[in-house]
Formats: structure tokens, sequence, C-alpha cells
């Protein structure tokens, strides 16, 4: 399953690979697996961006339990 | 400076493959340098779709051709408010208040009615009193499994 590659920043959400140890967004090093929903960024110009506070193009998830 | 066109495009794909193919599709946007891409969402509770938010028709086509367990783009485009319920599923919160009739729609103890004791935003969980038991009886459910009673 694609959910077990990928950890969750809960603090700002941001999908990160199960080995890193600290968000490559925020810094922060809590995390969870239990997510759903995917945003990926591509571009800064993104209007999904500016709606979700995103600082920079990533993968988010949308829901964060 | 480019023209500020955001559209949003739904694309079919096999069902349970939508993880999958958002993160096809964000490499080949990557690798071909397809800037008019701007974001590719993949909502959770919508099965065999992702939304795409680009300039044009023409530039989804080109993203998602040859692409595996991708069906096709949707006819039409998804309105900016269908967007805005996904993205933020934290609108139906505050509906909810401590003291608050409700009925709880999941669970075993689906179809009830209970009054909200405690409300945990931050973990989006709702403590409840049942009303219908014969005793007092405290349960914890998620806030999307309950939803406000009609008031008599």
């Amino acid at each position: 399953m694609a959910k077990s590659v990928f950890k969750a920043c809960k603090n700002c959400k941001a999908l990160t690979l199960q080995e890193d140890a600290v968000c490559p967004v925020c810094g922060s090093s809590s995390f969870t697996d239990d997510w759903e929903g995917m945003i990926i960024i591509l571009n800064d110009q993104s209007e999904i961006m500016q709606l979700i506070g995103a600082k920079k193009p990533w993968r988010y998830a949308i829901n964060i339990k | 400076m480019e023209t500020k066109i955001r559209n949003y495009y739904a694309i079919k794909v096999t069902g349970g493959q939508e993880t999958n193919v958002g993160l096809m599709l964000e490499e080949r946007a990557k690798t071909n340098n397809i800037n008019e891409i701007y974001s590719i969402i993949v909502p959770p509770n919508l099965k065999g779709y992702v939304i795409v938010e680009a300039s044009g028709p023409h530039v989804v086509k080109l993203l998602i051709s040859g692409i595996r367990n991708v069906r096709g783009v949707a006819q039409g485009l998804v309105p900016k408010d269908d967007i805005l319920k996904i993205v933020s599923k934290k609108i139906v919160g505050p509906s909810i208040k401590e003291g608050d009739l409700v009925e709880v729609t999941a669970g075993p103890f689906r179809g009830m009615q209970a009054q909200v004791i405690k409300l945990n935003a931050d973990k989006e969980e709702v403590v409840l009193n049942i009303l219908e038991s014969a005793f007092p009886l405290e349960v914890t459910i998620p806030i999307d499994q309950v939803k406000p009673s009609k008031k008599s």
C-alpha cells in the first residue's frame, strides 16, 4: 500500500518518507501514519497552495488523525 | 507574466489506484517540465478520481497520455466550491456545540439521539451522552459520525 511509504507531519501535514527523522518542511519530528487524501503542489503559483496555507511546493496530506 | 487561469479537471482512474496515479502524474510533470500543472489532488472518500489544477485541457491530456490506470478526463470542470469542500474538511466542525442534541450516524449507536458533553476539535472527536440508554452512557466518537438532530 502506498500509505506505508509515507508518513504525515502532525504540525504541517507534509508527507515524507518513513525513514526521515525530521519534517523537511517545518523541521518537526512528530509524525503519524494515520492520514488520508493527498495534495501534490507542483508550482508555487498554485491556488491550492494558498488555500491550504502551504509554504512550499510539496506533498501534503488532506486529513490527519 | 502568464495568465491567471486555474481550472480543475477530474481524471478518471482505476479504483484504488488514486494515490499511485497521483504520484506518477507528479513524476511526469516534473521530468517533462510541464509548468502549467499547478497541483494534483487525491481526494479522500472519492473513489476513482484524481483532480488536477491546470491552465487548460491540452496540458491535462499531455500529462495523462500513456499513464497506466488512467481512464481519461471527465467531461467538464470541477467547480472551485467542491475543491474547497474537499481540501478543508473542518467546515463541518463548528456547527456542533457543547450541549447540542445530535444524532449518531455510524457505529453501534447509529440512529440514537445523544447530547454533546465535550467537543475535542484537535482530535475531531466528540464525547456524547447517549440519551436512549437506560443508564448514563458516555462514548467518544469521531465528529464526522454525528449530525445535528432537528430541533422540535
